[in-house]
């Protein structure tokens, strides 16, 4: 079954008296329990079709169905109730509160799910250790490296247990080593958590680590190719 | 719950600081202008306040102190009748022509004609026995400290007022008037001064109460009935409160520092509004993840009035403080000035409400808080 569902979408926005087409017609599905992978020039509208995708906004036309559900029938509050249940974001400048330590960056989300403050710590603990950040839970954001704080990120969209995971250009703002660490986290929570994860970048170091690739331009889907990650999945 | 309002707060206390300090400033301004126009107002009654007795006795419709006129001398006869009446006490009141040293020119006193026994009822706060009792000296007069520059003289200083030779026996505190002098005299000195009607003329009487009379129905038995009654009859906190009021709001100079106060108000409401909006924006992009995170706008309200209210408080401590040394200056240079509890309530209770609506305001910045924005 498909995670995600795109039906033609249709996007578009006016600045001034200018009116920029960014998604034309868009129709495309997402396995659950992959790292789809759109990759495109800057511009090509794959932010605003993973905006659509998560319920951050709202196509002029067209059908975003995610989880089985019609995003466009859920009212605002629904909206973000659906958001705050099943899904998690990472972005490429990573959106850390800059007075939380790691744990409490984590904690945040699960305590307006309604977690306990210490179940809260205690996940964010659990899903902290798990993006290798054991050491580091007590620092702010300004004590932290950027693979550092992306990893954060990452844990704090973990900790959840979301079924859809969203990351906007990821590995852009960091260099190639950190880069690496946090594609592999990304992947390994597919993989281990049976999350669907949606990552738009035009960096090409990612290619090898997604089960699938989709080429934007346009407003479009140019290409759509399943990659040796994915057969790799399958024979394992 | 990670308590995010307050945890921003203490990090980034620098960003919030100029709105903490317009909080600060406003409740500062408010306070000392409330200080101030109690101060100078309840000066209007300082005649009343300062001295004993339940009852006032003087000129029908009477607003304020210094505008009473003579009543009839059988007025504390018929007092004296009630039988709950245990002493009445004459007040004369009369205008004065006051020439000092030559280089000062004339000057307007009001000439209060007191009873000099040392259990007497007015002034009694402010005229301890052995300064009352050098009143007893002939054309002897008593004045505020804080008026000795402006009369050029001191302790045994001698001036004319109408016509008549004084000399200054004594200063007292807290005597000072609205409006000019007040000079404090025997009944004796004040009936030689009065040069007009060469007797006695009393303009108030003043009335003191036998042990457990209540003064509001002693009031109603004296008022005597009628559509034209020679006196009229308040107790002593409503006669202060109608001087008070009469300046207040009934001369030009009350309703400008109402005025002024009502401007000091719209401005510290529109300072801090504006500072803690810029404040809040300034976290648009921590706000707009969290609702991106699923967050909902009345959550995000409520972290954004805890941020308000926080600052409000902050703010709010320090005005405090400050309009408190600020008074105990002012006082300190003779400066009417006057904070009561139920003031320095209020005027916490107008700021913090200023604060919770400057954040109720931001709140509606938060609308522009769209996730999507962190995805372009």
């Amino acid at each position: 079954m498909s995670a995600l569902v795109a039906e033609s979408l249709h996007k578009s926005f006016v600045t001034g008296s200018v009116r920029t087409d960014v998604l034309r017609g868009l129709s495309i599905e997402v396995a659950a329990g992959e790292l789809t992978l759109v990759s495109g020039p800057s511009g090509c509208g794959k932010s605003t079709l993973l905006a659509i995708l998560s319920g951050l906004l709202r196509p002029d036309a067209g059908r975003a169905i995610a989880l089985g559900r019609d995003l466009a029938q859920l009212s605002p509050r629904e909206l973000e109730r659906f958001r705050l249940h099943h899904t998690g974001f990472v972005f490429q400048g990573f959106n850390l509160f800059p007075a939380l330590d790691a744990v409490e960056q984590v904690a945040l989300p699960l305590g307006y799910l309604g977690l306990r403050d210490d179940e809260a710590r205690r996940r964010a603990s659990a899903a902290l250790e798990e993006v290798g950040l054991a050491s580091r839970m007590r620092l702010r954001p300004a004590e932290l490296s950027g693979g550092e704080k992306q990893r954060i990120a990452i844990a704090r969209a973990l900790a959840k247990s979301p079924q859809l995971v969203f990351a906007d250009e990821p590995t852009s703002a960091l260099d190639a080593a950190n880069g690496q660490i946090v594609i592999d986290t990304l992947h390994r929570i597919a993989r281990s958590h049976g999350a669907t994860v949606l990552c738009v970048s035009h960096d090409p170091r990612l290619v090898a680590h997604a089960d699938r690739v989709l080429t934007m331009e346009d407003g479009r889907i140019l290409a759509d190719r399943r990659t040796g990650a994915c057969i790799e999945k399958s024979m394992s | 719950m990670i308590p995010l309002a307050r945890r921003t707060l203490l990090h980034e206390w620098r960003r919030f600081l100029p709105s903490a300090l317009a909080v600060a400033f406003s409740g500062l301004l408010l306070l000392v202008q409330a200080a101030l126009v109690f101060g100078i107002f309840e000066s209007a009654a300082v005649y009343i306040t300062k001295s004993g007795g339940a009852l006032w006795v003087g000129h029908p419709g009477t607003q304020s102190i210094e505008l009473g006129r003579p009543i009839p001398n059988d007025t504390e006869i018929k007092l004296m009748m009630d039988p709950d009446v245990a002493r009445v006490e004459a007040f004369s009141w009369l205008d004065g022509d006051w020439r000092g040293p030559a280089d000062r020119g004339g000057l307007s006193v009001f000439v209060s004609g007191i009873d000099t026994r040392p259990d007497a009822m007015l002034f009694a706060e402010v005229l301890p026995k052995d300064l009352r009792a050098r009143l007893e000296e002939p054309d002897g007069v008593i004045v505020d400290r804080a008026d000795l520059p402006k009369l050029g003289l001191d302790v045994g200083g001698q001036a004319v007022i109408n016509g008549h030779r004084v000399r200054i026996v004594g200063v007292g505190d807290g005597l000072r008037a609205l409006g000019g002098v007040n000079v404090v005299a025997s009944l004796a000195t004040a009936r030689r001064l009065d040069d007009d009607h060469g007797g006695v003329e009393v303009a108030y009487y003043v009335v003191k109460l036998r042990d457990g009379a209540d003064a509001d129905i002693v009031r109603e038995r004296l008022q005597p009935a009628g559509s034209t009654p020679r006196y009229e009859v308040w107790t002593r906190d409503a006669f202060a409160r109608r001087a008070v009021l009469y300046w207040m709001f009934e001369t030009g100079a009350g309703l400008g520092v109402v005025f002024l106060a009502l401007v000091v108000f719209a401005v510290g409401a529109i300072i801090t509004s504006q500072t803690l909006m810029g404040a809040v924006a300034g976290s648009i992009s921590e706000y707009a993840t969290l609702h991106a995170l699923g967050v909902g706008f009345s959550d995000l309200r409520r972290v954004v009035l805890a941020q308000a209210g926080w600052v409000g408080a902050v703010g709010l401590a320090i005005g405090l403080v400050a309009a408190l040394l600020v008074v105990l200056l002012a006082i300190h240079h003779d400066v009417p000035a006057q904070l009561h509890a139920s003031t320095v309530i209020a005027c916490a209770a107008l700021v913090m409400g200023i604060a919770l609506v400057s954040g109720l305001a931001a709140v509606r910045t938060l609308r522009h808080a769209d996730p999507a924005l962190l995805l372009r």
